[in-house]
């Protein structure tokens, strides 16, 4: 069984009434008495902030919004072992916030072995993984301006997926693997899958497909995994 | 990020700041709208103080040339640093725009 807290009451409440609600769902969950290092973590929108973050203890940290369902609390209990750090958070939060610079500063302040100049390394990478779940897995765009005019259609399509929930509301899930020499990082989405092409090895002449260049120029790009909903990378590290 | 421009011998000199992503768009177009409207016929983007560039930033900046391109203006970066200067060379950014120390 695992054990939860969470940064406000009223997640709590919902949490709860959510446990009780779905006895057949395999959501077997208690409130923590003394929060600890392995604990799942709720909370809202408004706390996902490094500073605020940095005293409490969790293995997950999982946003709870209108849409958190009793299935994603279910997902919860799916992880395996191995893996340090999970945070699951919904597309319109993921999309607002740093996410990769966030992830890697709660590893960071867990205390793992690897320093600023690392982190620095790792980001890009990370975060263009991110923008491919979050922009063409579940916000379903695809990058294609080439001017001002098809930029300008761009940024409206974006605004506008991120106001319908059947976009918005899919989840963006980081996972981190903590090993001797290396970090390994999942990033899931919740779209269609098949959203990633391999780069041909040279750099593109159009205005986009450089994501998938910078991570498998700057990171070891694994593999994917779930028709492509699930990319796998692999940060080495030497100190 | 943030930007600052000023004008010197006829051109726009533009520093920009912080972190340039996608997130940076609404402001990038305004940018390039005011580039287009200048009469300066040089610009060039400052980046001393930029401390991150993403790949959508690549494409706006790509956009931002074609704008000028078209309005025969033209386009420079310098100053670039740390690991926006090497996101630069791994893209091999100057085969598009002009980039100097």
């Amino acid at each position: 069984m695992k054990s939860y807290h969470s940064l406000r009451p009223e997640l709590h409440e919902q949490i709860t009434a959510m446990i009780r609600s779905s006895p057949g769902d395999g959501v077997d969950l208690r409130m923590s008495t003394e929060p600890n290092s392995s604990d799942i973590l709720f909370v809202q929108r408004q706390d996902i902030e490094l500073g605020r973050l940095r005293d409490w203890q969790f293995e997950q940290l999982i946003e709870v919004d209108s849409s958190f369902s009793a299935a994603n609390l279910a997902g919860c209990l799916r992880v395996s072992p191995l893996v340090t750090l999970r945070v699951d958070i919904s597309t319109l939060c993921a999309y607002q916030l740093r996410l990769s610079k966030f992830f890697l500063g709660l590893l960071t302040q867990r205390s793992h072995p690897f320093s600023p100049p690392l982190m620095q390394q790792f980001d890009l990478p990370l975060h263009e993984a991110i923008t491919n779940a979050v922009i063409h897995g579940n916000l379903e765009l695809q990058s294609s301006f080439s001017d001002l005019e098809s930029m300008q259609r761009y940024s409206l399509n974006l605004a506008e997926r991120l106001q319908q929930p059947q976009y918005a509301n899919r989840r963006v899930t980081l996972t981190a693997q903590v090993e001797a020499r290396r970090i390994l990082v999942s990033v899931t989405d919740q779209g269609p899958g098949h959203h990633h092409a391999f780069p041909a090895g040279t750099v593109p002449s159009q205005p986009h497909g450089r994501g998938l260049l910078i991570i498998s120029e700057q990171a070891e790009l694994v593999g994917f995994e779930d028709e492509g909903r699930t990319s796998k990378l692999a940060f080495h590290f030497s100190e | 990020m943030n930007y600052t421009s000023s004008t010197a011998n006829g051109g726009l000199d533009i520093k920009l700041n912080g972190e340039f992503t996608f997130a940076d768009n609404e402001q990038f177009q305004a940018m390039v709208k005011g580039i287009i409207s200048s009469s300066a016929k040089s610009v060039v983007l400052d980046f001393a103080a930029l401390e991150f560039i993403d790949s959508a930033a690549l494409s706006m900046l790509l956009v931002m040339k074609d704008s000028c391109d078209k309005a025969r203006k033209n386009l420079s970066i310098k100053n670039s640093n740390g690991r926006v200067k090497e996101v630069l060379n791994e893209m091999k950014f100057a085969k598009f725009i002009r980039i100097t120390p």
